[in-house]
């Protein structure tokens, strides 16, 4: 208890002296007048000093190295936007033996009252704890007296018995005026590091020798303390890393990016390796070959030791002919029995004897069961960690990047992907959620190799139409459309599973138009597109002024709005997945009237081959027009430099499609 | 006598199990309940025990059976608990579509978690709720718990449709009271005719059968004002170790005062004399509420903290003048105590929150309300308060608490009172604006809008935010105009006559479209009413209008010297019942146009048979806002 007094007070020396600044506890009028830019005071806070330190010490020789992080921040309310600053909420996590533990808070508001500098410390009262679940607990420091113009400061340690250092994040949704952060890892620690984001951290590096008094408990028979304390000396070396950025902007949220914190400017610690004793050296995570090694070791026993799928195994064995026989009725046997729990337990250890005993699971434990089951059926199948994109991206080596496993198997000399976690899935096609850049699969050697999570094959929509216009200015048709790949599953997953009655109610918000009739879908062979055909009649589409009758050729399918707003963009644009979207429409004029004019053809190409539009117009005869149109986005992810190109591109699209069709009466 | 119940509660479950499993059958359901529901609760027994003023004791048992994950959430099988709630018995069992178990859940396995949702800093309340991933549908749900509690406050309403798409096969709820000391009195709200209600000395019983699922549909009164409920309570309850009074709301207003308000209001010394000197020399009682009303917003900020009471006692006045936030409660007692300090009389206000308008009622006496707002007698009128707002206008309370009666706490008890109705003539927007189109079909334009009453509480808020935000809630409310290039915003918020003024100005590629040699414009740039609700083949419920409003436009169009305007573009002219909308066109010499628009949008309420005229009068404005007018090009 005496020694961790010392190091805390140890550390709040080290951390006034490198923030000469802002010493906690002592902030002067001269901290309300620092100048700060347009950004920085439009904002509705703003973070003056955001410190942090994260170190180790050694406690004793039953609790070991400790790691104790501690955080020093000062902010400005600008606004009552602001307001939520004013409240810092903490988390901490236990689980077995492991837990953390906040070890002093202390938080201050400042206010310039009459002239003066008004200080209130924060009472122990207005720290507020509470359990969230059984593992999580939830600690929030409500500030006194926030107003606009306030400034706010809390300090607080945590001392964690796991050894997971978290993100140093630099970046915040409100501008910070100057961040510091200061990571001490003793010689025996391995981390690796990994930065994320668009700025450039140039972080200062050296080494300090440290040299430790400790205690030792001798442990009494059963492992417990006894009151008999030695003491030892300890000298050993320590990496330090220093981070210092001043003026980072906020982070903006955009449309059309997949997970804003993969851009977020921040530092990812992961350990790599532990080494109390020279040569004894524990690996987990440093170069992708450590990461396969580590995680096939753990997976290796839980595919080959599935013996309750033998009895499937035979079953399917039996009804299956070709190899695309056994790798797809394995593969729907799985999805058919197994049910994805929404990855509500990726924390809890996976079990798959339990899980399919129970027909649910995680994603881990649904697409291992697959792997195991393709590999009794004689198939080269293996697993491929994954990691979803609310989780964010695995860019470097790691064991902890992952929440998720796909399964791979060989199909015409490729690795064809499997995910058997949804009901309208089939081989090839993954959900949105996972399609998140690359997976690593794990081939049974332990070595592993990278796999591309992108669709390589177009989300297809494609509609034809052929529709009758009257002279009272309402259109009437039918219309048959087909949606292939993750936009059939879009399809599948809004209407399988509902009434006819709601099948028709819902799809009537797909199609703007007052009357749809005869709806009829075509949902069950997951292996072709979702065909959906039906009869509409409308009178929105058509103005009648004068004598002349003005159609908007492509009735509800035109594309009316360009999804791009902003002048500019910072972040890739995530088109998800590559799309295509053609449309034939052949459309009959009333009688009494001749075609005056109709919009021109038009393709245009965006650059590098990123996507193209082309539509032409034809009039087949007297009394009929055809209209072709395509359009086509090639890729999944587009860097923001092509922002301007995309945009434009819309609009053109926009423009043409608003385009009339003009029918002028005889 | 008491051992024999308790053996009862025991084997009851036992016996329901065994008999009636089979029964959970979901293929074998009445098509008619079937019809548009996600759910259907087959069979709902709750049963309510009150022995006396301390002690109320729950058993709830009932089954649901789920037809697709829209119904999942209808399962609702979770119950509170706290200091004064203790959860007895829990347990749950899961059955496939042919009535098959397929899992059985024990007390411990339910999940047991903080019972706040991420606004609420604390709470002393938690839940325990069952958490279960469907493997195929349809599925039921057997779930059965009991509680006990001293808090005999809150006796739970009855509501056997509890949400839309959820139909009911049979529910009943039977209330056993102590009759020698204990008055229980209910109130049924949308009646229906299903609903049984039998009495007798010490028990009331209601149950319902075979009542199909409500579907949502728009403009309709909302939920709240068509699903069939009762409401229970008792005239002498008990709460968080308090006894009290609810015979009537002049009583339960005395209880409120002496319980949960008294004793809260003391503020600092120096607090008081802050407060005398702020309105030292105003002789207006307004103004210095006014004043005094703009320091509570200028030092204290909204933080939800439920604590004390069960969350219905304040947290005290001095507390939050040195802390400076508080709850809905705590700011609004604050607020009162300091007015007290200047001699001004209020009352802390007890209502129902929220867009959608609920009352008190004026005739049931019980809990009720979920916010807290201030009122101040003004001659035959109040003004009120919002405290939780930093930034909303003296006075002024929007849609979150208008036009609805509330439960107003006065030195001699309670009242019900009307807060200020927002009527169509003061919800207006008055727009002013020109824009010129290119020859390309491009526009430059300037607007500027003034807005009032409930328009004003729709985007006042534009004023604080950053330019970022500002920019795109300009795409949005123009969300019809593409390529929109903002290129400047200044937003006015007058808060002592509660006016918005908002001017923007914007380019636009490609506003215009081409045929030919036409060009096609939509005059209306600024204001278009684009919304038409669905067509509803048997429509069921009236229409609603909660609140009208009068738009007036007044745009100026500069077209391209190459084009020329029609000769003449006939004006627009319709009336209803529910409203009326003019459009003007003036042609000017030097190739302009001017565009008069008015709009009145009434509120009130129409029959069902009237959707149709409504649907068909909306539909109308949306086609004329769009219209466009044709330029042809000068050869």
């Amino acid at each position: 208890m005496k020694y961790y007094c010392l190091g805390i007070s140890l550390l709040f020396c080290i951390v006034t002296i490198k923030a000469q600044d802002f010493k906690l506890g002592k902030l002067k009028k001269e901290h309300f007048n620092i100048e700060l830019t347009e950004e920085q005071s439009e904002a509705p806070a703003v973070y003056l000093s955001k410190n942090r330190r994260t170190h180790f010490e050694y406690k004793d020789n039953l609790d070991g190295w400790l790691l104790y992080t501690t955080v020093h921040n000062v902010i400005k309310i600008n606004n009552p936007d602001g307001f939520s600053y004013g409240t810092k909420k903490i988390r901490l996590y236990n689980e077995g033996r492991g837990e953390e533990i906040i070890k002093k808070v202390e938080a201050y508001s400042y206010n310039i009252k009459g002239g003066e500098v008004e200080r209130l410390k924060i009472e122990k009262e207005n720290i507020i704890e509470r359990g969230v679940n059984r593992n999580l607990k939830e600690m929030s420091i409500v500030l006194p007296l926030v107003k606009v113009g306030t400034i706010i400061e809390y300090a607080y340690t945590i001392e964690s018995s796991y050894w997971a250092i978290d993100d140093v994040v630099l970046q915040e949704d409100i501008p910070v005026r100057e961040a510091f952060a200061k990571i001490e890892i003793p010689q025996f620690f391995d981390y690796n590091t990994f930065e994320k984001g668009y700025l450039s951290v140039k972080p200062k590096r050296y080494t300090e020798q440290r040299n430790e008094n400790f205690s030792r408990e001798q442990k009494n028979p059963f492992g417990g303390r006894t009151n008999r304390t030695l003491f030892a000396n300890m000298k050993y070396e320590e990496a330090v890393t220093e981070y210092k950025l001043e003026n980072i902007a906020a982070i903006q949220e955009e449309e059309f990016v997949n997970n804003i914190n993969n851009y977020r400017a921040s530092i990812i610690y992961e350990l790599a390796a532990v080494e109390f004793s020279i040569g004894n050296r524990e690996g987990r995570a440093k170069t992708w070959d450590e990461v396969s090694k580590f995680i096939n070791t753990r997976l290796k026993d839980k595919i080959t030791s599935a013996n309750f799928l033998d009895e499937v195994t035979i079953e399917l064995k039996e009804k299956s002919n070709s190899y695309w026989d056994r790798v797809y009725n394995t593969y729907a046997y799985i999805q058919k029995e197994m049910t994805w729990d929404k990855n509500e337990n990726i924390y809890r250890s996976q079990n798959l004897k339990k899980a399919f005993k129970e027909k649910k699971g995680s994603a881990f434990e649904v697409n291992l069961l697959l792997v195991s089951l393709l590999k009794k059926m004689g198939l080269n199948a293996v697993p491929v960690m994954a990691s979803t994109k609310g989780y964010g991206v695995p860019i470097y080596p790691t064991v902890s990047g992952f929440d998720y496993v796909l399964a791979a198997v060989v199909y015409n000399d490729e690795w064809l992907l499997l995910d058997a976690t949804g009901k309208n899935l089939y081989p090839g096609l993954l959900p949105e959620r996972i399609m998140n850049w690359e997976g690593r699969l794990i081939k049974e050697n332990g070595t592993s190799q990278a796999i591309s999570l992108f669709s390589k094959k177009y989300a297809e929509n494609k509609s034809m139409m052929i529709a009758t216009i009257d002279s009272n200015g309402s259109i009437s048709g039918n219309c048959r459309q087909r949606y292939s790949n993750n936009e059939g599953l879009y399809m599948r997953d809004t209407f399988v599973g509902l009434t006819p009655n709601q099948q028709q109610a819902v799809f009537k918000d797909f199609v703007d138009v007052e009357t749809v009739e005869n709806i009829k879908f075509s949902l069950e062979d997951l292996s072709k597109p979702v065909s959906i055909t039906f009869a509409f009649k409308t009178d929105k589409y058509i103005e009648i002024i004068d004598d002349k009758l003005y159609i908007s050729p492509q009735l509800f399918l035109e594309k009316s709005q360009n999804p791009f707003k902003k002048q500019d963009r910072k972040l890739p644009i995530d088109f998800r997945f590559p799309r295509a979207v053609e449309n034939s429409i052949t459309l009959s004029i009333p009688e009494g009237y001749v075609i005056e004019s109709i919009p021109g053809a038009i393709d245009v190409q965006l650059p590098d081959g990123l996507g193209s539009y082309k539509i032409v117009f034809k009039q087949l005869s007297e009394t009929s027009i055809q209209l072709l149109s395509s359009f086509k986005m090639n890729i999944t992810l587009v860097e923001a430099t092509a922002y301007n190109d995309i945009k434009n591109f819309y609009a053109e699209i926009v423009a043409k499609e608003k385009e009339k069709v003009v029918l002028v009466k005889k | 006598m008491r051992l024999f119940l308790y053996c009862c509660i025991l084997l009851q479950p036992m016996l329901f199990f065994g008999q009636e499993g089979l029964k959970y059958q979901s293929i074998l359901i009445d098509e008619t309940l079937k019809k548009n529901a996600h759910s259907i609760l087959r069979n709902e027994r709750l049963e309510v025990t009150i022995p006396n003023q301390r002690t109320i004791e729950f058993d709830n048992y009932r089954v649901v059976t789920v037809f697709n994950k829209k119904g999942n959430s209808d399962v609702d099988a979770y119950a509170h608990y706290d200091k004064e709630t203790r959860i007895k018995k829990m347990e749950a069992t899961i059955y496939d579509k042919f009535g098959k178990e397929i899992k059985k859940y024990k007390k411990s396995d339910f999940k047991d978690v903080s019972a706040v949702s991420g606004g609420t800093l604390f709470s002393d309340s938690r839940v325990k709720y069952l958490e279960y991933t469907p493997t195929s549908y349809p599925y039921t749900v057997e779930y059965h718990y009991t509680t006990t509690s001293t808090n005999t406050a809150f006796i739970p309403g009855w509501v056997p449709n509890g949400s839309y798409n959820a139909s009911t096969e049979k529910s009943s709820y039977t209330i056993n009271y102590n009759q020698d000391v204990l008055a229980l009195k209910y109130k049924v709200i949308n009646s229906s005719d299903q609903i049984t209600i039998k009495e007798s000395p010490g028990q009331i019983s209601v149950s319902i059968e075979n009542y199909e699922a409500l579907v949502p549909e728009a403009y309709s009164p909302g939920f709240e004002n068509i699903s069939p409920k009762i409401l229970f309570a008792l005239d002498k309850f008990h709460l968080a170790g308090v006894d009290g009074d609810a015979k009537d709301w002049e009583s339960f207003g005395m209880w409120i005062n002496n319980y949960l308000l008294s004793g809260t209001q003391e503020v600092p010394e120096e607090t008081k004399m802050e407060v005398l000197r702020l309105v030292e020399g105003e002789t207006d009682t307004v103004e210095k509420a006014r004043k005094i009303y703009e320091y509570v917003q200028e030092k204290t900020r909204y933080i939800s903290v439920q604590v004390g009471i069960g969350g219905w006692k304040p947290m005290l006045a001095s507390e939050v003048d040195a802390l400076g936030y508080g709850d809905c409660k705590a700011l609004t007692n604050y607020t009162k105590s300091l007015l007290d300090v200047a001699e001004i009389p209020s009352y802390y206000t007890v209502l129902y929150a929220g867009k959608e308008k609920k009352d008190i009622q004026p005739d049931f006496t019980s809990m009720q309300g979920n916010h807290a707002i201030l009122s101040i007698p003004n001659d035959d009128d109040y003004i009120w308060l919002e405290c939780t707002s930093q930034e909303i206008p003296f006075g002024f309370i929007g849609d979150f608490t208008d036009d609805r009666d509330v439960v107003i706490i006065t030195p001699e008890g309670g009242k019900i009172v009307h807060t200020d109705v927002y009527d169509y003539k003061e919800n207006t927007q008055d727009l002013k604006g020109s824009y010129t189109i290119t020859l390309e079909g491009s526009i430059e334009a300037q607007v500027e809008m003034n807005s009032k009453g409930i328009q004003y509480d729709d985007r006042y808020l534009v004023e604080n935010q950053i330019e970022k935000d500002q920019k795109d809630h300009y795409y949005d409310f123009w969300d019809y105009v593409n390529n929109m290039e903002i290129q400047s915003i200044a937003v006015e918020n007058d808060k002592n006559e509660i006016v918005l003024t908002e001017k923007v100005a914007f380019k636009a590629d490609n506003y215009a479209s081409f045929a030919g040699d036409e060009m096609l414009v939509s005059l209306n740039a600024f204001n278009r009413s684009t919304y038409v609700p669905k067509r509803y083949r048997n429509r069921k419920y009236g229409v609603r209008i909660d609140r009208g409003f009068i738009d007036t436009d007044s745009v100026s169009v500069t077209i391209p010297k190459e084009y020329s305007l029609p000769e003449s573009i006939e004006n627009i002219h319709v009336e209803s019942e529910f409203g009326t909308y003019d459009v003007e066109y003036t042609l000017g010499e030097d190739n302009t146009i001017s565009y008069i628009r008015k709009y009145v949008f009434l509120d009130g309420e129409f029959p069902k048979e009237k959707y149709s005229d409504f649907r068909k009068f909306l539909k109308k404005i949306a086609r004329y806002d769009s219209q466009k007018i044709v330029l042809t090009k000068i050869e």
